[in-house]
């Protein structure tokens, strides 16, 4: 009789603890995503923060979430760096693949891109973070190994030497995408592979995997000055990047899937890039690939480059 | 009352998760040693030229098949991703 009633009471409290439970999960999510600002209200610092931590993949996240998302990247820009930005969403274009050629023989290695690219993508100035690297080569000597990436640009065109400028080759078989771990970084339709900084972990396994020095890690948190910095700015693309994360070019995501070029193309003096739809057969970028000496960089290593060089 | 088994296909990569991840720095050391070790094999067996005898790592002139045969690959591999 006694053991029958003990276990009767065991059952009642083992019930009503599962239902305390449940009930202070209900209510401490309910707690947190009011806090993190997916309820109604909560835009300061910590339901920023919060919102931030429990973010999913961009990739898997609905509409209102994206919006979210960029209401609190907007708002920590403003609070932290002082400055407006605009945070744009704007998919791939349909039936387009971008590629990218630049003329060896035009290129002198002025360092223009360099400076634009910087500038456009809100690049750190301090540590100094580039996407593209100008080697400056003997003419005639194809291995870069003997390139030095650290020539003085006052000097230039030197006598003798050539200028082969290396950013992002947008690979179509890109294998810093295949050494992610999380899934951070990943190949959009248009071809261009891009980081959802607030996914990636920070492992640098993609910095290693990628043969072109393409990627870089954010050792500190990116300086860039109130005045520098460039409020138009794109998810995958230039908008703020914490300190511990990875980033690259995106073929400046922002303006090219507006119809724009990209901002180191424009600001090429000697008009050595183009830049354009491979899939379009009256692009400029189709007309090199199929009627001029075209090169690609590492090809034995089968990451089909997307970027192109050629010469006269 | 039986021992639980443990099947043989299964505590090798066991081990191996072990090794990488939580075999602290010992492990840790010992995996960095077999990867430089396998890589450092690889390169040795591929040679210091590639096949075409340019250096590896250079610009590789496409002819107009090449390219064209490139292209028709990117092409195929954005149906496959749209």
């Amino acid at each position: 009789m006694r053991a029958g009633l003990l276990a009767t009471r065991r059952l009642v409290l083992r019930l009503g603890g599962l239902a305390a439970a449940v009930a202070a999960l209900v209510g401490g999510r309910r707690a947190l995503a009011q806090a993190a600002g997916t309820g109604a209200g909560g835009s300061g610092p910590l339901a920023d923060a919060l919102g931030s931590l429990f973010q999913d993949h961009y990739r898997r996240m609905s509409p209102e979430e994206v919006k979210s998302a960029i209401g609190r990247i907007e708002r920590r820009a403003k609070r932290e760096l002082g400055v407006e930005i605009t945070v744009g969403t704007e998919p791939p274009l349909p039936d387009v693949v971008f590629g990218y050629a630049l003329n060896l023989s035009k290129c002198k290695g002025l360092r223009r891109c360099v400076e634009a690219c910087v500038a456009e993508n809100n690049l750190s100035r301090d540590p100094q973070v580039q996407y593209i690297r100008v080697l400056e080569l003997d003419h005639g000597d194809l291995n870069l190994n003997h390139a030095d990436h650290y020539y003085e640009a006052e000097t230039v065109p030197r006598p003798g030497k050539v200028y082969l400028p290396i950013q992002c080759m947008q690979c179509d078989d890109p294998p810093c995408v295949k050494a992610c771990p999380v899934e951070a970084t990943w190949q959009e339709r248009d071809g261009i592979t891009v980081v959802d900084y607030d996914w990636c972990i920070g492992c640098r396994y993609c910095q290693a995997a990628c043969p072109y020095w393409a990627r870089h890690f954010n050792w500190g948190e990116p300086a860039v000055s109130r005045e520098q910095f460039n409020g138009d700015t794109h998810y995958l693309g230039n908008r703020p990047r914490p300190k511990g994360v990875v980033e690259k070019c995106t073929f400046c995501v922002q303006r090219t899937r507006k119809g724009r070029q990209p901002a180191c193309l424009e600001a090429c003096p000697t008009g050595a890039r183009i830049f354009g739809n491979l899939l379009d057969p009256d692009s400029d970028i189709r007309y090199v690939i199929e009627n001029k000496t075209v090169f690609r960089l590492k090809e034995e290593l089968g990451t089909e480059p997307k970027f192109w060089y050629f010469t006269d | 009352m039986t021992e639980p088994q443990v099947r043989a296909s299964v505590a090798p990569s066991v081990g191996r998760r072990d090794l990488l991840t939580g075999g602290g720095l010992g492990g840790r050391l010992l995996a960095l040693l077999g990867a430089s070790g396998a890589l450092g094999a690889a390169d040795a067996a591929a040679g210091p030229a590639a096949p075409d005898g340019l250096p590896r790592g250079a610009l590789r002139r496409l002819s107009r098949q090449d390219a064209s045969a490139a292209l028709a690959r990117i092409r195929a591999r954005w149906r496959v991703r749209r």
